[in-house]
């Protein structure tokens, strides 16, 4: 770290002002300013101008001031059920549910639940699950690892490289190893990067409109 | 009081403009079903969801009701939406800061503190984690100077309250942390032109990219030059020694500045390059020397290696390395544990002050100091999430000062899941820099013994709480007690730098923040504060009693075509010279198009709308009292991304 300024010198200012206190209050200044310079004055005129731009406010978007982190998340979770595919060999009876496996306790297991009760994709119900070995993993659907399992990354994708599982993370080094959908915050919004490699590998399939969505796309041509 | 019942109102009335326009765009649509959560929204409404995540309170990210702090982000739409142009305006539009100027540097005051001849020593800000306050005169920059345009930032973080257990030295009135964009976020280039009146002009040029491989780069070059006010009428705060040229500054407004950003990001690997410089004509007139004075075509600041050419002259150079390590742990599920330890060395310091012809060498000091702390944080989940504890302590070690030790406790609850309360204790230290160390033993000042650091204790209880779909509140109240201020004075007409005994400051700030599915979204915020010496019992200079902020962004056209609107009112304060400022409002407007041309951005913005007269005051070292600020100013800007 360098810098380099040139800066008030403390010495010499010679201030001739041995008498600089001047009358305290600086009286009869108050009359200078109108009303419509005051605070209130200027809330009103505000308020005037507000009320006339008003008027059409159509267009979608999300309503709430701000949400925390891990119930949007989940909804995002929820929703990549819509634009995915698993192979057949992957459910053993036709309504058997789909899993969440969750790698790294937090609150993103109690977000889930909470976005998945009472919810069916194609008929099916989802499960959220804990999970602690590569074993239990490979049994999930989709699988969601938590950022501070990063530890534990490369195990874990490894094991899973060929196992119809869509592997779902948030942080650099889950999208860096090879992690299928990775969540990044942009301008304090939540976006997706996709790994279409390493979902074809695993021979999930990955819908054309989820890709169109996702911020970037990682694909060798 | 009477004015406090006025501030009230308008307070009142503001809440009521923003909740009726926000309810009133609600009613178009049928009324929503209370059962509808998250997981029925579509992905592309998920996306424009903002998330409340901070990683600076704590230094791992968390939610912002989380957070041992009341935090307030600024995101880029904000920066887009509102038209801002420096890190000034951003900060500005915060709860309870209010950032004034000399026509020269700008200065940042927080809840009630802004003291003249702080550079920025008391707020550590940072530009993603990395410290700029620099050694000598702990400068931060908020105008031009800044080191970032302001079009590269992501988001900015303001953490209110002492941050000294995490951070150390200049976390004193609170944390500024500026996130820039990444390689990611551009697809190869962008370029910027901009314009307005006061013949001012901006260019941009950005080159970013992410690789398949995953490697970012990020280079991007800024240039701003502005000839600024042509004629400046500034007023001699002693009317029997008024000030040459009949008050009048001609021509000297000026200000030209570059800055450039550089970034490769590989793995975990980060590689950042940051420089700007900045040469801005001195109006004002500060430092009135035998080798500076009022009109002088040649008086100039110049922060950038660089000289001045005048009689007199003075410069300064430092240089720095630190190290950090940190380390997290997460015990149980359930309680973090953070702890790190750092380490600075200021290897050239040096500051000089010298007259060039006869050539005489009044001050040169090139300390050599040291810096170490070592800090360990803990975060227990005391009940579930309904009760956390955060708790904290730093030790700092200093080669020139006594060490000195930060503690910091934080309680947060969370009784039902919208409602947060958190109570919060902090508190912090700052050792004078090089710059107020060698200010006394300069010829030409008081003489004395140099000051010595300063501390501060912080109270604070917050409440966060969300109000039904739309709408969310901060209600806040604090009191920070400050020992030994180290505060200019004036001694048998030498400015002279000593550490006032006890200062002390209360406050209250109220916030309501609103915002509709149409993308309407606004925000109104009012801080009442007082700040006194407990010696004199009299209110600091600067610090106004009323701050009150108003924003509001309507889109106009899809999410294509947006009005931002911003009023900011800051009521009376106190110069050095004991006068009255008057209270001021201010009223910024913007027009934002996006998305029309594809690529194509383009801004109108007018700040000061209605051209009001206001003032800012100055320091001891300036002969007025007050000095006028500029008026309506008007900016274009066209931006195309390829």
């Amino acid at each position: 770290m360098s810098s380099t300024s040139h800066r008030p010198r403390p010495g010499q200012f010679q201030l001739a002002c041995g008498s600089a206190v001047l009358s305290p209050g600086g009286e009869g200044r108050e009359g200078r300013f109108s009303f419509w310079q005051t605070p209130l004055g200027g809330f009103i005129v505000l308020g005037m101008m507000v009320c006339s731009l008003m008027g059409r406010t159509r267009a979608a978007g999300a309503e709430a001031v701000s949400f925390q982190e891990h119930p949007v998340k989940a909804a995002f979770i929820y929703n990549f059920f819509k634009f995915v595919e698993w192979p057949a060999s992957r459910f053993q009876e036709t309504n058997a549910p789909l899993l969440i496996g969750v790698v790294g306790r937090g609150p993103i297991t109690a977000a889930l639940e909470a976005a998945v009760q009472d919810r069916k994709i194609n008929g099916r119900n989802l499960l959220v699950q804990a999970v602690a070995t590569p074993e239990e993993a490979r049994a999930a659907h989709l699988l969601f690892v938590a950022a501070t399992e990063d530890k534990q990354l490369d195990k874990l994708l490894k094991a899973l490289a060929t196992s119809s599982v869509l592997t779902v993370g948030e942080s650099e080094a889950f999208a860096r190893q090879g992690g299928m959908i990775c969540f990044v915050l942009e301008n304090g919004k939540i976006r997706f990067e996709i790994n279409m490699d390493s979902a074809q590998r695993a021979g999930v399939k990955v819908s054309a409109q989820l890709q169109k969505l996702a911020r970037t796309v990682r694909r060798t041509p | 009081m009477r004015s406090i019942l006025k501030g009230m109102r308008g307070l009142v009335l503001a809440s009521l403009v923003l909740a009726a326009t926000i309810t009133r765009a609600q009613e178009t649509r049928p009324p929503p079903n209370p059962a509808t959560n998250l997981a029925d929204l579509s992905l592309e409404q998920l996306m424009e969801i903002p998330v409340d995540t901070v990683y600076s309170a704590s230094k791992h990210k968390e939610s912002r009701s989380a957070a041992p702090s009341l935090v307030s982000i600024v995101t880029a739409q904000d920066i887009q939406q509102y038209g801002y142009r420096t890190l000034g305006d951003i900060l500005n539009s915060v709860r309870g800061f209010y950032v004034t100027g000399d026509r020269n540097y700008s200065f940042l005051g927080v809840r009630g503190f802004n003291r003249p001849d702080d550079y920025g020593g008391r707020t550590l800000l940072m530009v993603d984690g990395h410290r700029l306050n620099e050694a000598l005169f702990d400068t931060t920059s908020y105008g031009h100077d800044f080191i970032l345009d302001v079009d590269l930032i992501d988001r900015v973080e303001v953490v209110r309250g002492p941050g000294a257990v995490l951070y150390g030295n200049n976390a004193f009135f609170s944390v500024v942390n500026v996130i820039p964009k990444r390689g990611r976020d551009y697809h190869w280039g962008e370029v910027s032109v901009g314009g307005g009146n006061y013949d001012s002009y901006q260019g941009r040029f950005t080159v970013g990219k992410q690789f398949t491989n995953g490697l970012e780069i990020l280079f991007s070059g800024t240039y701003f030059d502005t000839k600024g006010e042509k004629r400046i009428h500034y007023v001699s705060a002693d009317p029997a020694n008024p000030l040459p040229n009949g008050g009048v500054a001609e021509n000297l407004d000026y200000e030209r500045s570059r800055s450039f950003f550089s970034q490769l990001r590989y793995g975990d690997f980060t590689l950042t390059g940051a420089y700007a410089s900045r040469e801005k004509a001195t109006s004002a007139a500060p430092y009135l020397t035998t080798g500076l004075v009022f009109n002088d075509p040649t008086a100039q600041t110049i922060d950038e290696p660089s000289y001045l050419d005048v009689v007199n002259y003075d410069w300064s150079r430092s240089e720095a390395v630190d190290g950090e390590v940190q380390v997290g742990k997460t015990l149980w599920d359930r309680h973090v544990l953070t702890a790190g330890a750092e380490y600075r060395e200021l290897f050239h310091n040096r500051y000089q002050n010298e007259d060039l012809n006869p050539a005489v060498i009044y001050t040169s000091i090139n300390p050599r100091q040291r810096t170490w702390g070592v800090f360990a944080n803990a975060e227990a989940q005391l009940y579930r999430t309904n009760l956390t504890l955060h708790a904290g302590v730093r030790y700092d070690g200093f080669s020139e000062f006594d060490s000195a030790l930060s503690p910091r406790a934080a309680l947060i609850v969370r009784p039902w899941n919208p409602t947060t309360f958190k109570v919060l204790y902090g508190q912090a230290y700052r050792t004078p820099n090089v710059y107020e160390a060698a200010f006394n033993s300069v010829p030409g000042n008081a003489g004395g013994a140099s000051p010595g650091p300063e501390t501060i204790r912080t109270v604070e209880l917050g409440w966060e709480q969300e109000l039904g779909k739309h709408f969310r509140t901060t209600v806040s109240a604090y009191r920070n007690e400050i020992t030994d201020l180290i505060d200019t004075e004036l001694l048998g007409g030498a400015p002279h730098l000593v550490n006032r005994g006890q200062v002390e400051s209360r406050g209250v700030e109220f916030e309501i923040e609103g915002r509709a599915k149409s993308r309407l979204r606004g925000r109104v915020s009012y801080a009442l504060q007082e700040t006194w010496d407990t010696a004199t019992d009299k209110t600091l200079s600067n610090s106004p009693r009323h701050l009150a902020k108003f924003n509001l962004s309507v889109p106009l056209y899809q999410d294509k075509v947006f009005a931002g609107l911003e009023v900011q009112c800051e009521s009376a304060v106190r110069s050095v010279y004991d006068t009255r400022i008057n209270s001021f409002w201010l009223m910024n407007a913007t027009l934002f198009s996006q998305k029309i041309v594809r690529g194509l951005e383009f801004t109108a913005s007018v700040q000061n709308l209605f051209d009001q007269p206001y003032a800012f005051p100055g320091s001891l070292a300036h002969r007025q009292a007050e000095l006028p600020q500029l008026g309506r100013s008007l900016w274009f800007k066209l931006t195309y991304r390829f």
